[in-house]
């Protein structure tokens, strides 16, 4: 499973290691490298000093060596080593150290000093340093005054001399030893500090996220009315709150809306049925009733017809939910389908004596789908009447202006109020919390809403004075 | 026994009010939540069926006033609701009982019935007056073993005086009980009624069960006065 603390974990831990055991190496090697520089500067001087005191007398080599200021080439313990080789091969002059033994030659290069590493003649590890020199010549040799005090080592005439110095190099191993081991202790102590205290940051550092996701695990279907605290979360963290909050918001009012759909289903249906049985009940348990029974058998006619009804509509809605439909346009008068349909309710408006006041033109031609169109504009006809009271007035507008064509749709209404205007699209919503009465079933406006967005008309439902409806159906046109 | 039925579906209205009445019950009906708060308030009915959602007035807040006055009705909710939230506040708000819909209208009158025992601190469903034997759930009467066919009115008229055996009981309790507005009442019914009950429940050689008591009213008992 993927983990972002153990990511960051495995990642960070990875890096920091890897500069670490970098830098500890780059310390190591620096340091060994200025240790081993003064070991060999330590026998550079040595080696120069001896150039120094070598001196050309005619044909002749000489050592001006004294033992007591160098006693280091004449003890026993732990002595030092140097040997110097006339140019063809014949040692010069040697330490007393050496004893029998003799140095390694190498052929030096003159005047650069070479070093490197060996086993002294006692076995012990050691650093030679070796170069080729001219020795200085004595001044009353000197046949022009070309080499006064030129040093020994650029001239290019005279005895080559070959110098070698060895001494033992065991401490400084030691000290090469010691050093990495401290890197190597260091490193394994820095890795382990490191190894600990990363993790526990990175824990710590997302524990903002590990809240988020405890607060987010006793959210469920009963708690989503909860909302996440905002306050001292890290900035980065803020947008997935807000996020996630709106989230919630919307679960919500799904859940809420899903709530109230399945209640009043359940009411849409439960109380026909209950009708059904009841009326069935009765009738088979005095079947000497044949008034009850003849009644009870037509009503149980136009239950069903209503349960159909309902059951139809609440398909239709759900086939165009999930089913973009290939939807037939042709060019509609619209003024002329308003007129058509409001003409098949004149029965209904002289019953309520409502008063009706049509503004239509002449033609409007729009292009949309003809049953569609039709199913809107009678839904919200017939909930314009059916909600409009007794004596009441209802108004009906089309308005083309610009690239536009408005159906305006106002009737006198007293029993919404605002927070009731986001409810009225949701199937099977009634305003009736008693759900009385058989004339509809809170599917009209579900139906318009659907066919709407369906034919890219924009609906809109507002409240604009007390007691007053008002339903705008716009149609947007294309530009010719 | 006279039942309220407080119901806004009109098909149900008719259907449950034939069923009562056919059992033998007075039926009062209403669709509305305030005009069944009232009646409610203004007769003695012994149970009054009600729904929660209705026009006017919301079944919980009829209950909740009827109870509030310390009225003692007993309260069957009649409803669609039928989550575990609602039967607990229905129930907790003062109902007796609570049936969802749709439901069997044998199960209805059951629960009725059994409302009507309670009220009446009856919990056998046999009721036996010396050798006078009614089941009120088979609705059958027996005296000294012989089976007596009554109509339903005369069976309500009988089992209303066996639930209050011993005791007086008025023309007017007997008139408010068992009939509801339908009838016309005449002066004379609750007597000419008595009379017909009288003659069904004769045996002879037994003495009369319905003793009738000058200016007060009637009295079922076994023992002779």
């Amino acid at each position: 499973m993927s983990s972002i603390r153990r990511r960051l974990t495995r990642n960070l831990l990875l890096g920091v290691l890897s500069l670490l055991l970098t830098g500890n190496l780059l310390m190591f090697l620096i340091v060994r490298f200025w240790l081993i520089e003064q070991f060999d500067l330590n026998l550079n001087t040595k080696v120069h000093a001896f150039a120094q005191m070598l001196e050309q007398e005619r044909e002749r080599v000489e050592l001006d060596f004294k033992g007591e200021l160098m006693p280091e080439y004449e003890r026993s313990e732990q002595p030092e080593y140097f040997q110097l080789w006339l140019e063809d091969g014949q040692t010069l002059e040697r330490s007393p150290s050496l004893q029998q033994s003799e140095l390694p030659r190498r052929n030096f290069r003159l005047g650069i000093e070479e070093y490197w590493n060996l086993k002294l003649p006692d076995g012990r590890p050691g650093r030679a340093v070796g170069m080729r020199i001219y020795p200085e010549i004595d001044g009353k040799d000197r046949k022009d005054g070309s080499h006064q005090g030129a040093e020994p080592s650029v001239r290019t005439n005279g005895i080559a001399v070959d110098i070698m110095l060895a001494r033992d190099r065991s401490e400084l191993d030691r000290n090469l030893w010691a050093l990495l081991l401290g890197s190597l202790l260091l490193g394994g102590a820095m890795a382990a500090v490191i190894g600990s205290l990363v993790p526990w940051l990175i824990l710590s550092g997302l524990q903002p996220l590990n809240t988020l996701a405890e607060e987010m695990r006793t959210i469920d279907s009963k708690s989503l009315d909860r909302r996440f605290q905002e306050t001292g979360v890290p900035n980065e963290l803020l947008p997935i709150y807000r996020r996630m909050n709106d989230l919630l918001q919307r679960l919500h009012q799904a859940f809420q809306r899903e709530k109230r759909l399945t209640a009043d289903m359940a009411h849409e249906l439960k109380t026909p049925i209950a009708e059904l049985r009841a009326m069935a009940d009765v009738a088979l348990k005095w079947p000497d009733n044949r008034q009850f029974a003849l009644e009870s058998l037509k009503e149980s006619q136009a239950v069903s017809l209503r349960m159909e009804s309902i059951v139809e509509t609440m398909l239709t809605l759900a086939r165009m939910e999930g089913d973009r439909q290939r939807i037939e346009y042709a060019v509609l008068d619209l003024a002329e389908m308003i007129r058509l349909i409001w003409s098949a309710q004149q029965e209904c408006l002289a019953s309520k004596k409502i008063q009706l006041s049509l503004k239509l033109p002449e033609r409007c031609e729009v292009r949309s789908n003809q049953h569609m169109l039709g199913c809107i504009i009678n839904n919200l006809i017939d909930n314009a009447i059916e909600h409009c009271p007794a004596k009441g007035a209802i108004s009906c507008e089309l308005r083309s202006e610009h690239n536009a064509v408005t159906v305006l749709l106002e009737n006198t209404n007293d029993a919404l109020v605002e927070d009731d205007l986001p409810h009225l699209c949701e199937p099977l919503w009634r305003k009736d919390a008693s759900r009385s009465g058989d004339n509809h079933a809170g599917l009209g406006l579900s139906i318009v809403d659907s066919f709407a967005q369906h034919l890219n008309l924009e609906v809109y439902f507002k409240l604009p004075k007390r007691n007053l409806f008002h339903v705008s159906l716009c149609f947007l046109m294309e530009d010719s | 026994m006279k039942v309220l039925l407080v119901e806004d579906s009109k098909r149900l209205q008719r259907a449950i009010g034939e069923g009562l009445r056919k059992s033998g019950y007075a039926v009062d009906i209403t669709c509305n939540g305030e005009e069944g708060l009232w009646l409610a308030e203004s007769n003695e009915y012994d149970v009054v069926i009600l729904d929660l959602m209705l026009p006017g007035l919301d079944g919980l807040t009829v209950l909740r006033r009827l109870r509030d006055q310390g009225r003692q009705t007993h309260v069957l909710i009649l409803t669609a609701k039928d989550t575990v939230e609602d039967r607990v506040t229905g129930l907790k708000t003062g109902a007796d009982d609570y049936l969802t819909k749709p439901f069997a209208f044998d199960e209805l009158l059951a629960r009725v019935e059994a409302l009507i025992r309670r009220k009446y601190a009856s919990k056998n469903p046999k009721i036996y007056i010396g050798d006078l034997s009614l089941d009120t759930l088979r609705r059958e009467v027996t005296r000294a073993g012989r089976s007596i066919a009554l109509q339903p009115r005369e069976y309500a008229l009988l089992e209303y005086l066996a639930l209050r055996a011993g005791q007086i009981v008025s023309r007017t309790e007997i008139e408010q009980s068992l009939y509801d507005d339908r009838q016309d009442l005449m002066s004379n019914v609750v007597d000419s009624a008595i009379c017909s009950l009288r003659k069904k429940l004769h045996c002879a050689n037994e003495p009369e069960l319905i003793q009738t008591r000058r200016g007060m009213g009637y009295l079922l008992t076994a023992e002779e006065s």
